[in-house]
């Protein structure tokens, strides 16, 4: 154990934070804060260890929901009686796995983490269940979604399938394959930890050392995805409503924090529109949905003149989503986590000064990427 | 609709307030929390409601907009406005230099909106074309808009909520007993309860919708209000934490874990003036013959209830600890109609003032989680059978045609 922390890659070092990257890959950062006797750890699994979902589209998201169960499907059982909780998900970026409770409780919290690697036993009865889970999850999948699939299939090379997955392709998976398919989802060099709390960042360093030693050995090769221009880009759906993408370059840029200032403004304004975004300091689409071709129409109306009520509105409303990113719960740590792979030398507390600071300016040329250069959207329904 | 009311009330004077003191002397700041609660949330009021809470908050009569943010944020927090189906909360921070100014202004804010400047035609446009998730239908269904709405619509209505409910005012920090209440009376007495339109006799609250336009239903089960700190009300607590809340309660466990009937269930504590009402939900893709679901919802969770045991109890105080001292993935105790308890600054506050609006004992989170520990296995037992027995069941379907 002593040994691989002293071949560990020092990153950052400080009595209250620790950042290392192990030999196996894995990465982690420890952070003491004033958190009133809070923990919080997240595992993130980048998406890089298995792209394409290894030819079965929706194969991480069906990993994601057996691996939190733990080994023997008594994880949640163990960690809720003392007061932890877990959750996980899977998005474009990667799967997370997060547990938060109290601090005193932080080295079950880091333990629980090395349960998720331990290989998967399940059940063919066990997977058809689950994937009629994951089916019953797709009805919440918003009027969006397919607009929001269609944005990353158009603007990126290769095209960002969705990661919801496809219920027919999932069912011939068998208990053999996933265990398979596991091993490799969760190969050491695509993983990184984060944890935060009341807690010694030396001794917590140890045990997460420990666990992350304990995940599948295997290097992870990173690409980043190649951007297509947006700028007259037009393509249909089997869907209702239309909509405008745009894509951000990540959350440490302040052009990212304008465009969805600016869209979030106009959702306020306009009636009828929807904003998603997943927060990202790799590359992926900001999308603004309407139920209608018309109420996107209205983005055009708004000129330099309106910038006076615009322009607070947008900065407004860029400070509220870094508000709501900076609260202390899953959003905020699974970007921490990914924070460590995607761009570790980000201080992503200090995002709110720069939506604060967010110019006139930068506002007007982001409205006018979503008037003008904007991917558009169409429903056929 | 204006025009289907029958009289108008005669001019009154003066708004009721009710004022609960919370003196802190070790506080850095003093917190105001201003409530208008509706006496009852009357169906042909719904609509005006929605837009009323919505719109309030950034001026009144004796506030402009920039004495608002003066006042409102001495102590660099901005106010904030937060709605639920019975009231709406205006909360402001202020430094202890300036909070009976601060006490005024929210005083002020619920009874006092201005009509005229509070851009009420927006708020109705992003009322009326506000898109909620199936999630946010099933807590708090979206009212039925009538065709044309008018300015009387929101004044006489928050006149006439105004008149019968009062407003209800919770101040906390360092300030001596008796001090905040002498302010709001000051400024209450002062304003008046302008002229309103009286509700007609038959006029009723809303029957819960039994339709959405989602590809989603949702199936619920409804128990009667939890009144915090009287009898049984710990044991009934734990017993919603040990039906709905995370991944190791009965719904989960046995809904969606055993017999794969949804992805989503869960139970919450919704904020009534009666009381905390425990929600219990599942919600699953639309289907023409669905109500065979509601059978097995009922019968999976008695039958769990049966196998509550001492591991049953422990979850349920840790989980309860959690959901209601610290940010918790499964926060579940709604203290508006958004947002939970969730350890934030104010939670406490926030938990009080509900109490008290509600007729109760404002005890502190701190004493209730020490209550919830004393409940024993037997009591958790019969408070969840008494919980399911006294549920009412309904279901809002969703559309078959959307769910694919």
């Amino acid at each position: 154990m002593f040994a691989s922390l002293a071949c560990a890659l020092l990153i950052g070092q400080s009595d209250d934070i620790l950042q290392k990257e192990l030999p196996n890959g894995a990465k982690y950062r420890i952070e003491r804060t004033a958190d009133k006797g809070e923990v919080i750890v997240s595992l993130f699994v980048s998406q890089a260890s298995m792209p394409g979902d290894g030819g079965v589209p929706g194969t991480r998201h069906l990993l994601e929901h057996l691996i939190a169960k733990g080994p023997d499907g008594m994880l949640d059982r163990r960690l809720e009686s003392v007061g932890l909780a877990l959750v996980a998900r899977t998005e474009r970026d990667g799967a997370s796995f997060v547990i938060m409770g109290p601090s005193d409780k932080a080295a079950i919290a880091v333990e629980a983490i090395r349960e998720l690697f331990a290989p998967l036993k399940t059940s063919q009865e066990e997977i058809d269940k689950e994937i009629k889970i994951i089916d019953e999850e797709g009805v919440f999948r918003a009027k969006f979604a397919p607009f929001l699939d269609a944005a990353w299939a158009g603007l990126f090379e290769p095209a960002v399938p969705s990661v919801h997955g496809d219920i027919k392709a999932m069912a011939t998976l068998t208990p053999e394959k996933l265990a398979n398919s596991a091993s490799t989802f969760l190969a050491s060099g695509g993983l990184s930890l984060f944890i935060a709390g009341d807690i010694d960042p030396a001794v917590i360093a140890l045990r997460a050392t420990e666990v992350l030693s304990d995940a599948p050995q295997s290097k992870v090769m990173f690409a980043p995805r190649d951007v297509l221009e947006s700028i007259g880009k037009k393509t249909t759906v089997d869907g209702a409503g239309n909509a405008r993408a745009v894509i951000s370059a990540g959350i440490d840029r302040p052009m990212t924090l304008a465009r969805l200032g600016t869209a979030l403004a106009m959702q306020r304004m306009l009636p009828g529109i929807i904003v998603t975004y997943e927060a990202s300091c790799d590359r992926g689409p900001i999308l603004l949905y309407a139920d209608s071709a018309a109420t996107l129409e209205k983005l055009r109306s708004y000129g330099e003149d309106d910038l006076r009520r615009i322009a607070p509105l947008s900065r407004g409303m860029a400070v509220m989503w870094c508000n709501g990113m900076l609260l202390r719960g899953p959003d905020y740590a699974v970007m921490k986590a990914k924070l460590l792979r995607q761009q570790p030398t980000f201080n992503l507390e200090g995002m709110r000064d720069t939506a604060y600071g967010l110019t006139d300016d930068e506002i007007w040329d982001a409205l006018r990427d979503w008037q003008g250069s904007a991917m558009h959207i169409e429903g056929t329904r | 609709m204006i025009t289907t009311l029958v009289a108008l009330a005669t001019l009154q004077v003066g708004v009721k307030a009710s004022v609960l003191e919370l003196p802190d002397p070790t506080a850095d700041v003093v917190t105001i929390h201003a409530y208008l609660w509706r006496d009852r949330n009357f169906e042909r009021e719904d609509a005006a409601w929605e837009v009323i809470s919505h719109s309030m908050g950034e001026i009144s009569v004796t506030y402009g907009p920039r004495e608002v943010s003066f006042f409102g944020s001495t102590a660099g927090i901005a106010p904030r406005v937060v709605q639920a189906p019975g009231f709406v909360r205006v909360e402001i921070v202020a430094t202890p230099a300036k909070w009976q100014n601060a006490v005024a202004l929210a005083t002020s804010l619920v009874s006092q909106p201005s009509w005229t400047a509070n851009f009420w035609q927006d708020e109705l446009a992003v009322a009326k074309g506000r898109v909620l998730d199936p999630w946010q239908n099933s807590l708090w269904p979206k009212p039925t808009f009538p065709k044309e709405m008018i300015e009387q619509d929101f004044s006489s209505t928050h006149a006439r909520i105004l008149d019968k409910s009062g407003i209800s005012i919770v101040v906390s920090g360092p300030f001596e007993r008796g001090a905040a209440k002498a302010v709001v009376d000051q400024y209450s007495k002062m304003w008046e309860v302008k002229p309103y339109a009286r509700l007609p006799r038959y006029a009723e609250e809303g029957p819960w919708p039994t339709e959405q336009m989602l590809g989603v239903s949702t199936f619920e089960l409804t128990g009667k209000p939890i009144r915090v700190g009287e009898s049984d009300s710990a044991a009934k607590f734990l017993a919603l934490i040990a039906l709905g809340a995370g991944k190791d309660c009965s719904t989960w466990r046995t809904l969606r874990e055993e017999a794969g009937l949804c992805y989503r269930t869960e139970g919450i504590f919704w904020p009534t003036q009666k009381g905390f009402v425990p929600r219990i939900f599942m919600l699953r893709r639309a289907e023409e013959s669905e109500l065979k679901y509601s059978g097995m919802m009922i019968d999976l969770l008695r039958k769990d209830i049966e196998h509550y045991d001492q591991i049953t109890l422990d979850r349920a105080k840790a989980m309860a600890t959690q959901v209601m001292t610290k940010p918790s993935p499964f926060a579940c105790v709604y203290v508006d109609g958004n947002y939970t308890l969730y350890g934030q600054p104010g939670d406490d506050l926030r938990w009080r003032g509900l109490l008290y609006s509600m007729g109760l004992s404002s005890i502190s989170i701190t004493k209730w989680v020490e209550t919830l520990n004393q409940v024993t296995e037997a009591q958790l037992r019969t408070a969840a059978k008494d919980l399911m027995d006294g549920c009412q069941f309904r279901l809002m379907r969703g559309q078959p045609s959307l769910a694919r």
